[in-house]
């Protein structure tokens, strides 16, 4: 089943939800936001893209192993960003020292921070869609849980 | 600074995150499976180590200092219970590796494995209130994945029944901690005691609630006597190395996560001005005895073990209740004894259900000729178990009694007698039954090949030492229970 | 009066209060399993709003600092119920991953019937 105004409007707005979704999580350490809110907001346009597109006959379909790369690649984006710490002999997780802190309020400032941000965006995005496809598919009976 | 206090669990989730990318290369994510667990207890036991020589680590993640920074509290108590959990974990992650698969997805398994060891840690350590409150959701929703896992119809309705049980619990230990921030506007345990020192007379309301829904949210998820009811289904319906690690680990955290925030956070002084201990003291009671009850009308012998541990965990909260200096040790020995040997019961459990095709104890009777080393691991467990000298569970016990009679509690002494009785009257009926009862032609089986049977040689082999060397773990044991008292 | 004054300012928590209460009671007394996550739901945010309330100031903004403002929230609370939605957010998956399953298993959302239908088997 196709529908010709569902997939032209998909077509077009999903960039900017995207797009906003980039905004809210290279801004989180300027403004509220941040990880958590990017994150959801860019899984929810690929919600949105499955469910238009899913059920096309093209069967366009956020694949597993993407979402799953996604998924543990932010977490572990995260860790080593921490673990630079002890490798400078400072503690997990320091910024200061380590990191190049930049002038408060321009987007390029907060040292780490905007990495970290970008990692845990990656992983809300990857989870949100991954729970999203797999309870479509039935609890997780094909994949086991998550 | 000695990172061992955030490796031991960064290590655990680094592994936790790598492991399901490598679900197509089994072999690869076994190694980091294996890895993760043994890099994760060589900083444990470092660091029980360090904690003996040096006394309490703390560690300031990224530098910043309490109250702004989250700290990492590695005390004496927070040692040694990180030290059972990494003892624990490590036998029975080979066993997870090497014995028969019970689940289709290895490798999400063993990430959930990872995921519940990192969240584990992390409880025993972390401290603040708001990080020990998501490391015990991480733990909970790892612990219920752990169930599912298996995918059997029972295993599903028990896991979400843990799982709505569960989550109540959490309400409460959310409010509770939103009852403290909002008296104290601290969440770092120091900062909170020391805060509660002046505003607890001014706010006696606030904090009597919080302890209220403490207590109720720990009892839920450490399966204290009467909110137990989820565990006999959980703990039985899971695959065996998911069983092992609930009953030997999962409810032993949070119960420590509790002691944590008894006296890290409320004080022990408030701790002993409230009726608390009276209610501990019943509550216990009541399982030793219903919950040895209940077992020993079980036919299936992952619930009857399951049962075991309802009464077991009252062992642990009679020590709490009693809090004489002996009584203490004994409660926090006992973490790691029982530990020890149910994890050994659980995993010879599994394997003679695995080889025998049979979970129910009348039709072992005659077993023990054709399996004799599994059988033999069983015993092991059971005698330690009823608490027979020269076992590890006699030496907890016995620590327990003579803590209770220093205090002039004889009633509290006569009633680990009577349940060391009850114990026994489940126990040995098997153990008998298998060696010297006769054979039914239906069930065959045998002894598994040796990597399967490793990890109960180990157990069983734990079991006797700690049965005769308690004192190599006594130094760490007493000064926990140092810093419990007032 | 003295008890309305009291009421309308700590209404935050009265109002979580009485969420929290509505949510134990789906969870704990009604038979669909559904309705179980809608009240585990239900229970979680009134923690929220209760968690969010400490810290909240009226006509605060959020903590970033600006020229001429005085009054900020206190950004903890708000920052670790971010933690807590995410927590929930998972809890509340997981659970309907369960209750697929179990309709798949069993044909029926009621706990009832699922309990009688398990008796029936073991009996």
């Amino acid at each position: 089943m196709t529908d010709m105004v569902l997939e032209t409007v998909a077509r077009i707005i999903i960039p900017f939800i995207q797009l906003f979704g980039a905004y809210v999580l290279m801004h989180g350490h300027l403004t509220p936001g941040g990880g958590f809110s990017g994150g959801t907001i860019i899984g929810a346009s690929l919600i949105l893209y499955s469910m238009v597109f899913r059920f096309s006959p093209r069967k366009h379909r956020i694949e597993h192993d993407t979402s799953l790369l996604f998924e543990a690649g932010g977490a572990i984006l995260y860790i080593l960003m921490g673990l630079l710490g002890i490798l400078f002999s400072k503690s997990f997780l320091t910024n200061r020292g380590i990191f190049p802190l930049g002038v408060p309020g321009e987007l390029i400032s907060g040292g780490m921070i905007v990495v970290i941000t970008l990692g845990i965006g990656m992983k809300v995005a990857g989870t949100v869609i991954t729970l999203f496809q797999e309870l479509l598919e039935g609890g997780g009976e094909h994949h086991g849980h998550n | 600074m000695v990172h061992a206090p955030v490796l031991i669990v960064v290590t655990l989730l680094l592994a936790a995150f790598i492991v399901p990318l490598l679900y197509r290369k089994l072999p690869v994510a076994q190694v980091v499976f294996l890895l993760g667990i043994v890099i994760s207890s060589i900083f444990s036991i470092r660091m029980a180590f360090l904690v003996l020589r040096e006394g309490t680590l703390t560690y300031y993640l990224g530098g910043w200092l309490p109250p702004y920074g989250i700290e990492v509290v590695a005390d004496a108590f927070g040692a040694y219970a990180s030290l059972v959990l990494a003892l624990i974990s490590l036998p029975i992650s080979y066993f997870v590796v090497f014995a028969p698969k019970e689940v289709n997805t290895p490798a999400r398994y063993m990430a959930l494995i990872l995921l519940l060891m990192a969240a584990m840690q992390g409880m025993v350590l972390a401290g603040d209130l708001f990080n020990l409150f998501v490391f015990i959701e991480i733990c909970s929703l790892s612990a219920i994945a752990i169930i599912a896992v298996k995918g059997t119809r029972d295993s599903i309705e028990a896991s979400f029944r843990y799982l709505v049980l569960s989550a109540l619990g959490s309400g409460g230990i959310l409010f509770a901690i939103a009852l403290i921030f909002m008296i104290t506007g601290h969440l770092n345990m120091g900062y909170v005691r020391e805060s509660l020192a002046v505003t607890a007379s001014l706010y006696p309301l606030n904090i009597l609630t919080a302890l209220a829904f403490i207590f109720v949210g720990f009892s839920v998820k450490a399966a204290i006597f009467p909110l137990h009811v989820w565990l006999p289904e959980a703990h039985s319906n899971a695959p065996t190395a998911s069983s092992a690690l609930l009953s030997g680990l999962v409810v032993k955290a949070y119960l420590v996560a509790f002691i944590r925030i008894m006296y890290m956070v409320i004080g022990t002084e408030l701790f002993v001005a409230l009726p608390l201990r009276p209610i501990l003291l019943i509550l216990a009671a009541c399982a030793m005895l219903v919950g040895s009850t209940f077992a020993i009308v079980q036919n299936n012998i992952k619930r009857m073990l399951a049962y075991s541990t309802v009464a077991q965990m009252g062992y642990i909260v009679l020590g709490l209740g009693l809090f004489s200096q002996r009584a203490l040790e004994g409660s926090i020995l006992h973490i790691l004894n029982h530990a020890i040997t149910k994890s050994l019961l659980f995993l010879a459990a599994g394997v003679i259900i695995k080889q025998t095709g049979t979970n129910r104890l009348s039709d072992l009777k005659g077993m023990g000729r054709k399996m004799p080393f599994t059988f033999a691991a069983f015993t092991v467990g059971s005698l330690s178990m009823v608490g027979i000298p020269g076992f590890a569970g006699f030496v907890s016990k016995l620590y327990l009694a003579l803590g209770a009679l220093d205090i002039g509690q004889i009633i509290f002494a006569a009633l680990i007698l009577v349940s060391s009785l009850l114990n026994a009257t489940y126990y040995f009926p098997i153990v008998v039954n298998a060696f010297f009862g006769q054979t039914e032609a239906t069930h065959q089986g045998s002894d598994p090949r040796k990597s399967v049977m490793a990890p109960l040689a180990v157990f069983a082999l734990a079991v006797v030492f700690m049965g005769l060397f308690p004192s190599v773990v006594m130094p760490l044991v007493r000064q926990a229970a140092g810093l419990l008292q007032p | 009066m003295a008890i309305i004054e009291k009421l309308s300012t700590n209404l935050y928590y009265l109002v979580a209060i009485i969420l929290f209460i509505i949510g134990f009671h789906t969870m704990l007394t009604h038979n669909n399993l559904i309705k179980k996550i809608m009240g585990m739901n239900i229970m979680d945010t009134s923690l929220f709003l209760f968690f969010v309330s400490i810290g909240y100031r009226r006509g605060g903004i959020a903590p970033i600092i600006k020229e001429g403002i005085v009054e900020y929230v206190n950004p903890v609370p708000s920052a670790l119920i971010l933690t807590g939605i995410v927590i929930s957010l998972s809890f509340t998956a997981f659970a309907l991953g369960l209750v697929i399953l179990l309709y798949k298993h069993y044909g029926t959302l009621d706990a009832d019937k699922i309990i009688a239908m398990r008796s029936r088997e073991i009996g």
